[in-house]
């Protein structure tokens, strides 16, 4: 009989050596599970973030929504969904240079401007505005507006869809939403002018300025007219 | 006292006995495969395969079962040379012995075997017939010829044999009969059948089927090797049984042992 001895501890060792790969496979396995929970609570909570965030937005304060989507329109980042929060105090109130840096960047209607710094103005010192910047440029993002406009037919997310694809440099895509607006409310300006814009840049700027023109004659748009003067001089 | 498996391990001692053979679908279907062509009016049968496929037991088991009923005559180890094999094979014809400082003149003895066409029919069971050099192969094609004597002629199934069969031998009128190795279900029931001869059925009962697949792995269906792995699994749990009883499992031949087995006779490796 031969000594066993040696032939027990090579085993271990080839034992040790065939679950190794068991035991990676498990490892990883439970590291994906883990990941994939973790997506998918961050999803969901990032979901549920997202939506109180625009309920207290619409609910509270409308000309934060303006800034808010303007804000990002103007930048070109990409970032999945981002949350910020900006709390202006008293005193940034009083000297009113945040809120005029958001609105200066805003090219909505003089009037609307106007607006907004009367209600800044009107505000309290001692109150607290607290500004929720949503920043939103995934793709998984605007699939969700998506499917939320084709339930509802808001054109508030058609016309943000709009936006957000023409800041992206998705032309096609931003026609195509500025164009489901337009068919919902043909008198919004921001609207028509990215409609004609998203045209210039397909290349088919006669038929921008014809759009223009027409939209101009048919509302007097100061501001279709300024981008109508714009589209002309551009080369 | 005795081990239990002791026995067992001594039913896997690599024999080709007559009494060790075991009655298998495959092994069947070749026996009469063999007796089929020895009847026809062949002068050669080619048995090949692998080594451990169950050549031996299989010329053995014919040369057993016809030894009353033809004149046939079992070469289990070759002849390590011409003069040797000449006078093995007159003493055959003969049935007499070759007088002393005397060889055996080949064209006489073809002669000879001419003379008997019609009369005897010797069958010669040539086993591991790839120690025969081509020259000899030739004469022993030429004595087939005589159509007295058939030769039935057992290979080694590797690279240049097989070469050596297709090119020295196909072009004749061959009767060609191949043994492969082993399926898991065949290497399943020579197993059982082994232990069960020797009323070991217990034993036979503790290899349960994932076992089998694991021996099958190693062995790959050949049965001298399948005879070797289960030979050391028994030593090594007849060890445990005398040394260390707590290392094994009566009902159920650990895997552990099996591995081990695998181990020491370099199936696998760490």
């Amino acid at each position: 009989m031969y000594d066993l001895k040696p032939l027990e501890e090579e085993w271990e060792r080839y034992h040790k050596k065939k679950k190794l790969p068991l035991y990676v496979g498990t490892f990883i396995g439970t590291l994906f599970i883990v990941g994939a929970m973790f997506t998918l609570y961050y999803d969901t909570f990032s979901d549920k973030v997202i939506e109180k965030n625009i309920h207290k937005i619409e609910n509270n304060d409308s000309v934060i929504i303006k800034g808010t989507v303007e804000i990002t329109n103007n930048t070109s980042k990409q970032v999945v969904i981002k949350e910020v929060e900006n709390t202006i105090i008293e005193e940034e109130v009083e000297n009113k240079k945040p809120i005029e840096m958001i609105v200066d960047n805003i090219p909505i209607l003089e009037e609307e401007r106007k607006e907004i710094i009367k209600e800044v103005e009107n505000n309290k010192p001692r109150k607290k505005i607290h500004l929720n910047i949503i920043e939103s440029s995934s793709l998984d993002a605007y699939k969700d507006v998506e499917k939320r406009f084709f339930k509802s037919g808001d054109v508030d997310e058609s016309l943000f869809l709009a936006k957000a694809y023409y800041n992206k440099g998705k032309y096609k895509k931003s026609e195509f939403w500025a164009l489901q607006t337009n068919k919902i409310n043909s008198t919004i300006d921001e609207s028509w002018i990215i409609f004609a814009q998203s045209k210039v840049k397909l290349g088919h700027k006669n038929e921008a300025i014809s759009i223009l023109r027409n939209y101009i004659k048919r509302t007097g748009s100061d501001l279709a007219k300024n981008s109508l003067l714009k589209i002309k001089t551009s080369k | 006292m005795k081990s239990r498996y002791e026995a067992a391990k001594n039913v896997f001692v690599d024999s080709i006995e007559i009494d060790d053979y075991i009655e298998l679908k495959s092994s069947a279907t070749a026996y009469k495969q063999l007796l089929h062509s020895i009847d026809k009016p062949l002068k050669m049968i080619l048995l090949f395969g692998r080594p451990g496929t169950g050549k031996s037991i299989l010329l053995n088991r014919i040369a057993q079962n016809l030894k009353y009923q033809k004149e046939i005559h079992y070469f289990d180890t070759p002849a390590t040379n011409t003069k040797e094999f000449f006078h093995k094979l007159f003493k055959v014809l003969t049935k007499k012995d070759l007088p002393q400082n005397t060889e055996v003149n080949f064209s006489a003895l073809v002669n000879y075997c001419k003379k008997l066409r019609g009369k005897r029919e010797i069958i010669i069971l040539l086993d591991e017939a790839q120690m025969y050099g081509p020259e000899m192969m030739e004469k022993i094609r030429l004595i087939s010829d005589s159509r007295a004597v058939k030769f039935v002629v057992s290979l080694h199934k590797t690279e240049n044999e097989d070469l050596i069969a297709k090119e020295h031998f196909q072009s004749r009128i061959w009767e060609v009969i191949e043994l492969k190795n082993a399926s898991l279900l065949d290497l399943t029931q020579y197993i059982h059948k082994k232990l069960l001869k020797k009323n070991l059925f217990e034993i036979a009962n503790s290899i349960q089927e994932k076992d089998m697949k694991l021996i099958y792995t190693f062995t790959k269906g050949n049965y001298r090797e399948c005879n070797k792995l289960l030979f050391t699994i028994f030593e090594i749990c007849e060890y445990y049984d005398k040394n260390e009883p707590t290392k094994i499992n009566y009902e159920h031949i650990p895997q552990r042992i099996i591995e081990i087995a695998g181990l020491k006779l370099g199936y696998i490796h760490v």
